[in-house]
């Protein structure tokens, strides 16, 4: 059965997208990871336009973190204040973000740095945390090796306009915070993701946060930013496709909920190492994509009032 | 039910044209299964039925025409390893959908001067190409349009090779072109052309309009004309959808 997707202008299989929110879904809730870094690769693979892709996939994102958030919440899991801190980055990070992305459309080569950035954060994300999982097993095999601090204080913590987050138990620079915001928010807008594989490792390395409230706090700020890149994308290049954000949402949802039941019988550092290695794989065949010689080097794009 | 109609009306014309008495020689009468074509939700592509009769033409072909547009062609080049777009052609006044049927092939019913005139066939369509954005690269114009017909036929918009149209008795004539889901909207032009010994002996035009219709229309002019609101309501979509989901899912 086929949909007529109205902004993407072509038809798809409704059973394909239902079944890849669902798979992406059933990845995202297995791992706690919004899956946009596998969905907008994806969307593009299926031959949906690459700004179409990324402006629907930040709608899809909204939904999900909003359903995500809400059981953070509940259990006080969440740290308002540094959230706060964080999405005013990101609002300024992901206006910029949008900014750049409509100027890179018009040069012709937002498709290359969307790729060579999914390459550069999957390829660095995706290293770190094979790394870091393959360490813990290996140390949970071997008790006697020693346990690290809890965070380090270097030179990060002596920067001004010091703020107390009580729920992070921190006492640092909100400079620190709105940067990493910032820098996630532009990312989010350039890729079509949350962002929340580069938010998660940097509020828990760089920022020093407690695990137990990270992933609370980021889905709620990525509410914020992934909501103001739809909107901003919607105004400056109306890319955003409310019909296949819906399908790819439906989808999503149900996968969702399969994946955190599976998730409980799967070892954390197991669940890592996995991860890791499908990071590096979307990694490797965009790599792969960007050095094999195209099907035609020759591409097409059909200029709007001409 | 629908075939049934058209294979009537089919038979309808040619009898009408077959009694004619003293009609004027090779005159063109050409009818579509359907002048208006509606993009709805299930859109998948459309088969339109071009039928028609004359008398005593040798050859018809038929020149299937989409509304203009602008491409900017581009041209990736390794660079530092990567392929990347290094140059662009702005190629205007191209039809978005280009497809010709014909009895015979072209170069069969009629001199090349006739066929270019009408730019009947894709070799034949003219395309403006700017000669100010010549570069040094050693890249032709050619290639450019090359690549565009290339790629447009990729996307099913151009029909390189010409469809068959069956001839009977030199007085009817029937063909049936396929719009692909993408075809974009606007007035499109079915131009019919009859041929004897070689000579262009009449011509009629029949137009076709597509449209959006339905709920996709909506959407989609509700996200150019008012695109503000088009963002809000994405955005209470996802909002609404993500909270109904989390209650749904808590409760079981």
């Amino acid at each position: 059965m086929h949909i007529y997707l109205p902004i993407a202008e072509m038809s798809v299989n409704i059973f394909l997208i239902l079944a890849m929110g669902g798979g992406v879904g059933f990845l995202s809730g297995l791992f706690g990871v919004g899956g946009g870094f596998l969905m907008t690769p994806l969307l593009i693979f299926i031959g949906v336009p690459a700004p179409v892709a990324v402006g629907t996939e930040a709608n899809q994102i909204v939904a999900s973190s909003v359903s995500g958030v809400l059981a953070h919440w509940r259990r006080g899991n969440v740290d308002f204040k540094m959230g706060g801190v964080l999405l005013m980055g990101g609002f300024a990070g992901s206006s910029a973000g949008v900014a750049l992305f409509k100027y890179l459309q018009f040069i012709g080569q937002i498709d290359l740095v969307i790729k060579l950035c999914f390459v550069i954060f999957l390829g660095i994300i995706g290293a770190l945390m094979f790394w870091e999982s393959i360490r813990t097993i290996i140390r949970s095999r071997n008790p006697a090796s020693r346990r690290s601090k809890l965070h380090q204080h270097n030179w990060l913590h002596g920067l001004p306009l010091k703020v107390r987050f009580r729920k992070s138990k921190l006492y640092i620079s909100a400079i620190l915070p709105f940067s990493i915001g910032a820098v996630v928010g532009v990312l989010s807008a350039i890729m079509g993701v949350g962002g929340g594989f580069i938010m998660i490792p940097a509020m828990i390395y760089l920022l020093g946060m407690p695990t137990s409230i990270v992933i609370g706090t980021s889905l709620f700020q990525i509410i914020f930013v992934t909501a103001n890149v739809t909107f901003l994308q919607a105004v400056t290049v109306q890319t955003v496709d409310i019909l296949l954000a819906v399908l790819l949402l439906a989808g999503a949802v149900v996968g969702a909920q399969f994946g955190s039941k599976y998730s409980v019988r799967m070892k954390g550092e197991q669940l890592r190492a996995l991860l890791a290695t499908m990071v590096l794989g979307v990694c490797v065949k965009i790599v792969f994509d960007l050095v094999v010689i195209p099907v035609d080097l020759y591409s097409l794009t059909p200029v709007l009032g001409g | 039910m629908k075939n049934n109609f058209l294979f009537l009306l089919f038979l309808a014309s040619f009898f009408v044209i077959a009694f004619r008495s003293g009609a004027s020689a090779n005159q063109l009468a050409v009818e579509l299964s359907s002048n208006q074509v509606q993009i709805n939700t299930g859109f998948n592509g459309i088969d339109l039925l071009l039928f028609g009769t004359t008398n005593g033409a040798d050859d018809i072909i038929v020149v299937i025409k989409g509304p203009p547009e602008t491409n900017l062609v581009r041209k990736k080049s390794r660079v530092a390893g990567v392929w990347a777009n290094t140059e662009k052609v702005l190629i205007k006044n191209t039809p978005n959908f280009y497809a010709v049927a014909a009895t015979r092939p072209l170069d069969q019913i009629s001199n090349k001067s006739i066929l270019h005139a009408h730019e009947i066939g894709i070799e034949n369509l003219s395309v403006s190409i700017p000669e100010e954005k010549r570069k040094s690269s050693n890249t032709t114009f050619n290639d450019y349009r090359q690549a565009l017909f290339r790629l447009k036929s990729r996307l099913g918009l151009f029909i390189i090779q010409p469809l068959k149209i069956n001839l009977i008795q030199n007085q009817l004539f029937k063909t049936e072109i396929h719009f692909p889901p993408n075809m974009s909207t606007g007035t499109y032009m079915a131009q019919i052309y009859s041929f004897k010994k070689g000579t262009l002996v009449d011509t009629i035009n029949k137009l076709i309009s597509v449209e959006k219709v339905g709920l996709g229309a909506e959407v989609f002019g509700l996200a150019h004309k008012h695109s503000a609101l088009y963002g809000i309501l994405a955005i209470f979509i996802a909002v609404a959808s993500g909270w109904i989901a989390a209650i749904i899912f808590r409760k079981v």
